[in-house]
Protein backbone atom coordinates (compact mmCIF):
# COMPACT_ATOMS: atom_id res chain seq x y z
CA UNK A 1 0.00 0.00 0.00
CA UNK A 2 1.13 3.28 -0.67
CA UNK A 3 0.16 6.83 0.50
CA UNK A 4 -0.38 9.81 -1.51
CA UNK A 5 2.63 12.29 -0.75
CA UNK A 6 2.11 16.21 0.24
CA UNK A 7 3.56 18.85 -1.33
CA UNK A 8 4.96 19.79 1.98
CA UNK A 9 6.33 16.81 2.84
CA UNK A 10 8.22 16.62 -1.00
CA UNK A 11 9.61 19.58 -0.14
CA UNK A 12 11.26 18.01 2.95
CA UNK A 13 12.36 14.97 1.51
CA UNK A 14 13.81 16.85 -1.49
CA UNK A 15 15.80 19.74 0.92
CA UNK A 16 17.00 16.17 2.95
CA UNK A 17 18.35 14.51 -0.44
CA UNK A 18 20.12 18.27 -1.48
CA UNK A 19 21.73 18.68 2.28
CA UNK A 20 23.52 15.46 2.45
CA UNK A 21 25.27 16.80 -0.62
CA UNK A 22 24.63 19.36 -3.86
CA UNK A 23 23.45 17.03 -6.54
CA UNK A 24 21.53 16.95 -9.88
CA UNK A 25 18.02 16.17 -11.07
CA UNK A 26 18.27 12.53 -11.87
CA UNK A 27 20.11 11.79 -9.15
CA UNK A 28 17.56 13.36 -6.74
CA UNK A 29 14.76 12.01 -8.71
CA UNK A 30 16.55 8.43 -8.65
CA UNK A 31 17.43 8.64 -5.13
CA UNK A 32 13.65 9.98 -3.94
CA UNK A 33 12.19 6.72 -6.44
CA UNK A 34 14.55 4.42 -3.57
CA UNK A 35 11.45 5.16 -0.93
CA UNK A 36 9.04 6.57 -2.63
CA UNK A 37 6.79 5.84 -5.47
CA UNK A 38 7.08 8.97 -7.43
CA UNK A 39 6.57 9.96 -11.11
CA UNK A 40 10.15 10.71 -13.25
CA UNK A 41 8.19 14.01 -13.46
CA UNK A 42 6.90 15.19 -10.72
CA UNK A 43 10.39 16.75 -9.21
CA UNK A 44 10.48 19.54 -11.79
CA UNK A 45 8.30 21.52 -10.68
CA UNK A 46 9.48 21.08 -6.65
CA UNK A 47 12.73 22.30 -7.47
CA UNK A 48 11.72 24.73 -9.10
CA UNK A 49 9.51 26.31 -6.41
CA UNK A 50 12.17 25.31 -3.92
CA UNK A 51 14.42 27.25 -6.25
CA UNK A 52 11.98 30.36 -6.46
CA UNK A 53 11.72 30.39 -2.70
CA UNK A 54 15.11 31.32 -1.90
CA UNK A 55 15.74 27.51 -0.13
CA UNK A 56 17.82 26.44 -3.20
CA UNK A 57 20.43 27.88 -5.62
CA UNK A 58 21.92 26.05 -8.59
CA UNK A 59 25.23 26.74 -10.08
CA UNK A 60 26.89 24.64 -13.26
CA UNK A 61 29.96 22.27 -13.30
CA UNK A 62 31.23 20.53 -16.20
CA UNK A 63 30.68 16.90 -16.33
CA UNK A 64 31.58 14.55 -19.35
CA UNK A 65 31.63 17.37 -21.79
CA UNK A 66 28.81 19.46 -20.85
CA UNK A 67 27.11 21.74 -17.74
CA UNK A 68 25.68 19.83 -15.94
CA UNK A 69 22.90 21.82 -13.16
CA UNK A 70 23.84 21.29 -9.08
CA UNK A 71 21.62 21.90 -6.70
CA UNK A 72 22.48 23.63 -3.45
CA UNK A 73 20.81 24.01 -0.26
CA UNK A 74 21.00 27.75 1.06
CA UNK A 75 20.94 29.04 4.97
CA UNK A 76 17.08 29.66 4.12
CA UNK A 77 16.55 26.24 2.58
CA UNK A 78 18.41 25.03 5.93
CA UNK A 79 16.32 26.68 7.74
CA UNK A 80 12.89 25.26 6.47
CA UNK A 81 14.47 21.63 6.42
CA UNK A 82 14.73 21.77 10.37
CA UNK A 83 11.39 23.18 10.46
CA UNK A 84 9.88 20.07 8.44
CA UNK A 85 11.75 17.79 10.82
CA UNK A 86 10.15 19.08 13.78
CA UNK A 87 7.11 18.52 11.60
CA UNK A 88 7.52 15.45 10.72
CA UNK A 89 8.57 14.29 14.43
CA UNK A 90 5.63 15.64 15.73
CA UNK A 91 3.11 14.15 13.04
CA UNK A 92 5.21 10.42 13.20
CA UNK A 93 4.75 10.62 17.25
CA UNK A 94 1.05 11.39 16.64
CA UNK A 95 0.51 8.21 13.58
CA UNK A 96 2.62 5.78 16.42
CA UNK A 97 1.27 6.74 19.39
CA UNK A 98 -2.47 5.68 17.64
CA UNK A 99 -1.04 2.41 15.71
CA UNK A 100 1.14 1.15 18.18
CA UNK A 101 -0.59 2.65 21.15
CA UNK A 102 2.28 3.38 23.95
CA UNK A 103 2.80 6.53 26.04
CA UNK A 104 4.61 9.00 23.16
CA UNK A 105 2.29 12.20 23.72
CA UNK B 1 8.92 8.91 -30.04
CA UNK B 2 12.89 9.34 -29.82
CA UNK B 3 14.16 12.35 -27.40
CA UNK B 4 14.42 15.18 -29.65
CA UNK B 5 10.83 14.41 -30.76
CA UNK B 6 9.55 14.03 -27.15
CA UNK B 7 11.57 17.48 -26.29
CA UNK B 8 10.00 19.34 -29.38
CA UNK B 9 6.64 18.09 -28.06
CA UNK B 10 7.53 19.56 -24.41
CA UNK B 11 8.90 22.82 -25.85
CA UNK B 12 5.56 23.31 -28.07
CA UNK B 13 3.63 22.22 -24.83
CA UNK B 14 5.31 25.35 -22.68
CA UNK B 15 5.18 27.77 -25.18
CA UNK B 16 3.03 29.87 -22.81
CA UNK B 17 5.29 30.18 -20.23
CA UNK B 18 8.17 33.10 -20.27
CA UNK B 19 10.92 32.62 -21.76
CA UNK B 20 12.87 32.17 -18.65
CA UNK B 21 10.97 29.21 -17.38
CA UNK B 22 10.40 27.36 -20.34
CA UNK B 23 13.97 27.43 -21.17
CA UNK B 24 14.49 25.95 -17.40
CA UNK B 25 12.03 23.36 -17.43
CA UNK B 26 13.78 22.47 -20.97
CA UNK B 27 17.46 22.34 -19.85
CA UNK B 28 16.23 20.29 -17.14
CA UNK B 29 14.17 17.60 -19.23
CA UNK B 30 17.74 18.04 -21.68
CA UNK B 31 20.16 17.03 -19.22
CA UNK B 32 17.48 14.02 -17.00
CA UNK B 33 18.16 12.58 -20.82
CA UNK B 34 22.08 13.31 -20.81
CA UNK B 35 22.02 11.95 -17.20
CA UNK B 36 20.20 8.91 -18.14
CA UNK B 37 22.24 7.94 -20.56
CA UNK B 38 20.97 7.23 -24.43
CA UNK B 39 20.71 3.23 -23.69
CA UNK B 40 17.53 4.70 -21.20
CA UNK B 41 16.01 7.16 -23.55
CA UNK B 42 13.07 4.99 -24.33
CA UNK B 43 12.58 4.11 -20.72
CA UNK B 44 12.99 7.60 -19.80
CA UNK B 45 10.29 8.83 -21.93
CA UNK B 46 7.95 5.81 -21.39
CA UNK B 47 8.51 7.27 -16.81
CA UNK B 48 8.44 10.59 -17.70
CA UNK B 49 4.91 10.25 -19.54
CA UNK B 50 3.32 12.22 -21.94
CA UNK B 51 4.92 15.37 -22.98
CA UNK B 52 1.86 17.27 -22.60
CA UNK B 53 1.39 15.70 -19.02
CA UNK B 54 4.16 17.18 -17.99
CA UNK B 55 4.06 20.00 -18.88
CA UNK B 56 0.29 20.56 -17.62
CA UNK B 57 2.55 19.79 -14.39
CA UNK B 58 4.61 22.47 -14.57
CA UNK B 59 2.45 24.97 -15.56
CA UNK B 60 0.18 24.01 -12.88
CA UNK B 61 2.84 24.93 -10.06
CA UNK B 62 3.89 28.09 -12.17
CA UNK B 63 0.65 29.52 -11.85
CA UNK B 64 -0.32 28.96 -8.50
CA UNK B 65 3.04 30.60 -8.02
CA UNK B 66 2.31 33.52 -9.75
CA UNK B 67 -0.83 34.46 -11.28
CA UNK B 68 -3.34 33.90 -8.18
CA UNK B 69 -3.75 37.69 -7.74
CA UNK B 70 -5.10 38.35 -4.53
CA UNK B 71 -1.38 36.73 -3.13
CA UNK B 72 0.40 38.60 -5.58
CA UNK B 73 1.11 41.83 -3.21
CA UNK B 74 1.84 39.04 -0.65
CA UNK B 75 3.93 37.21 -2.57
CA UNK B 76 5.96 40.41 -4.13
CA UNK B 77 6.48 41.30 -0.57
CA UNK B 78 7.57 37.73 -0.01
CA UNK B 79 10.06 37.84 -2.47
CA UNK B 80 11.56 41.06 -1.72
CA UNK B 81 12.16 39.92 1.90
CA UNK B 82 13.92 37.33 0.64
CA UNK B 83 15.69 39.02 -1.87
CA UNK B 84 17.08 41.30 1.63
CA UNK B 85 17.53 37.85 3.41
CA UNK B 86 20.29 37.08 0.48
CA UNK B 87 22.30 39.72 1.22
CA UNK B 88 25.06 38.37 3.47
CA UNK B 89 25.50 40.40 7.01
CA UNK B 90 29.12 41.31 6.05
CA UNK B 91 28.23 42.99 3.00
CA UNK B 92 25.00 44.50 5.21
CA UNK B 93 27.55 45.38 7.72
CA UNK B 94 29.65 47.00 5.12
CA UNK B 95 27.31 49.31 3.39
CA UNK B 96 25.80 50.40 6.87
CA UNK B 97 30.00 51.31 7.38
CA UNK B 98 30.18 53.57 4.41
CA UNK B 99 27.01 54.74 5.09
CA UNK B 100 27.95 56.06 8.69
CA UNK B 101 29.79 59.36 6.63
CA UNK B 102 26.76 59.96 4.91
CA UNK B 103 24.20 58.95 7.22
CA UNK B 104 25.56 60.60 10.48
CA UNK B 105 25.27 64.38 8.96
CA UNK B 106 22.15 63.73 7.15
CA UNK B 107 20.49 62.30 9.95
CA UNK B 108 21.86 65.73 11.94
CA UNK B 109 20.20 68.08 9.74
CA UNK B 110 16.79 66.15 9.58
CA UNK B 111 17.13 66.09 13.41
CA UNK B 112 17.35 69.52 13.03
CA UNK B 113 14.73 70.55 10.64
CA UNK B 114 12.52 68.83 12.82
CA UNK B 115 13.74 70.76 15.88
CA UNK B 116 13.33 73.92 14.39
CA UNK B 117 9.70 73.11 12.45
CA UNK B 118 8.84 71.91 16.33
CA UNK B 119 9.94 75.10 17.64
CA UNK B 120 8.33 77.48 15.33
CA UNK B 121 5.36 75.68 16.39
CA UNK B 122 5.56 76.37 19.67
CA UNK B 123 6.89 79.77 19.66
CA UNK B 124 3.71 80.19 17.50
CA UNK B 125 1.64 78.50 20.74
CA UNK B 126 2.76 80.74 22.91
CA UNK B 127 2.67 84.00 21.32
CA UNK B 128 -1.21 83.18 21.08
CA UNK B 129 -1.59 81.95 24.32
CA UNK B 130 0.26 85.18 25.95
CA UNK B 131 -1.82 87.50 23.46
CA UNK B 132 -4.94 85.85 24.86
CA UNK B 133 -4.01 85.77 28.44
CA UNK B 134 -2.01 89.33 28.43
CA UNK B 135 -3.61 91.45 26.15
CA UNK B 136 -7.13 91.12 28.35
CA UNK B 137 -4.88 90.89 31.60
CA UNK B 138 -3.56 94.14 30.97
CA UNK B 139 -6.60 96.33 29.45
CA UNK B 140 -8.54 94.73 32.98
CA UNK B 141 -5.02 95.76 34.81
CA UNK B 142 -5.06 99.87 33.29
CA UNK B 143 -8.68 100.09 34.46
CA UNK B 144 -7.93 99.28 37.91
CA UNK B 145 -4.79 101.13 37.55
CA UNK B 146 -6.30 104.49 36.56
CA UNK B 147 -9.92 104.26 38.83
CA UNK B 148 -7.26 103.82 41.80
CA UNK B 149 -5.50 106.31 40.53
CA UNK B 150 -8.52 108.43 39.59
CA UNK B 151 -9.12 108.51 43.86
CA UNK B 152 -5.56 110.16 44.25
CA UNK B 153 -6.70 113.28 41.76
CA UNK B 154 -10.37 114.60 44.30
CA UNK B 155 -8.29 117.73 44.26
CA UNK B 156 -9.12 118.06 40.29
CA UNK B 157 -12.82 116.59 40.15
CA UNK B 158 -12.38 117.32 36.08
CA UNK B 159 -9.34 115.22 36.08
CA UNK B 160 -10.47 113.06 38.86
CA UNK B 161 -13.47 112.15 36.46
CA UNK B 162 -11.63 111.50 33.52
CA UNK B 163 -9.31 109.51 34.90
CA UNK B 164 -12.22 107.50 36.20
CA UNK B 165 -14.00 107.51 32.93
CA UNK B 166 -10.92 106.29 31.12
CA UNK B 167 -9.89 103.61 33.50
CA UNK B 168 -14.26 102.53 33.84
CA UNK B 169 -14.02 102.20 29.93
CA UNK B 170 -10.06 100.16 29.78
CA UNK B 171 -11.85 98.11 32.55
CA UNK B 172 -14.81 97.44 30.25
CA UNK B 173 -13.05 97.01 27.40
CA UNK B 174 -11.08 94.32 29.44
CA UNK B 175 -13.80 92.52 30.40
CA UNK B 176 -15.41 92.53 26.29
CA UNK B 177 -11.94 91.08 25.04
CA UNK B 178 -11.71 88.70 27.86
CA UNK B 179 -15.15 87.03 26.72
CA UNK B 180 -13.97 87.65 22.88
CA UNK B 181 -10.58 85.96 23.28
CA UNK B 182 -12.90 83.28 25.46
CA UNK B 183 -15.08 82.80 22.61
CA UNK B 184 -11.86 82.46 20.35
CA UNK B 185 -10.59 79.65 22.20
CA UNK B 186 -13.66 77.76 22.60
CA UNK B 187 -14.15 78.20 18.98
CA UNK B 188 -10.75 77.35 17.60
CA UNK B 189 -8.78 75.31 20.15
CA UNK B 190 -10.61 71.77 20.04
CA UNK B 191 -10.63 72.20 15.73
CA UNK B 192 -6.62 73.05 15.99
CA UNK B 193 -6.13 70.60 19.31
CA UNK B 194 -8.46 68.05 16.63
CA UNK B 195 -5.89 69.08 13.58
CA UNK B 196 -2.49 68.41 15.29
CA UNK B 197 -3.81 64.82 16.49
CA UNK B 198 -4.76 64.12 13.39
CA UNK B 199 -1.16 65.13 12.00
CA UNK B 200 0.31 62.81 14.38
CA UNK B 201 -1.35 59.90 13.62
CA UNK B 202 -1.67 60.04 10.58
CA UNK B 203 2.07 58.38 9.75
CA UNK B 204 0.92 55.85 12.52
CA UNK B 205 -2.10 54.98 10.89
CA UNK B 206 -0.48 54.63 7.54
CA UNK B 207 2.23 51.64 9.24
CA UNK B 208 -0.76 49.98 11.07
CA UNK B 209 -3.20 50.10 8.14
CA UNK B 210 -0.50 49.03 5.61
CA UNK B 211 0.09 45.82 8.47
CA UNK B 212 -3.65 45.35 8.59
CA UNK B 213 -3.42 45.08 4.81
CA UNK B 214 -0.91 42.57 4.72
CA UNK B 215 -1.81 40.44 7.66
CA UNK B 216 -5.24 39.70 5.54
CA UNK B 217 -3.76 39.07 2.53
CA UNK B 218 -1.38 36.56 4.41
CA UNK B 219 -4.77 34.86 4.96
Amino acid sequence: MSYPIASSLLDGIVLAVVERESTYGYRITQDVQKVLEISESTLYPVLRRLQKDGCLTTYDEAYAGRNRRYYKITEHGRARLRQHRIDWQNYRNGIDAIFFGGDSQ
Amino acid sequence: MNRSEYMAALRRALSVLPEEERASALRYYEEYFDDAGPENEQKVIADLGAPEQVAAQILADYRELTAVPSAADGAAAQTAKRRWRGVSPWLLLVLVLLAIPVGIPLAGALLGVIAAVLGVLLSIVLIAAAFIIVVPLCLLAAGVVLCGFSFVLWAMPASAVMTLGCGLALFALGILVTLLMIKLCVLFVPPLFRLLVAILRWPIDKIRGRTRKTGGEAK
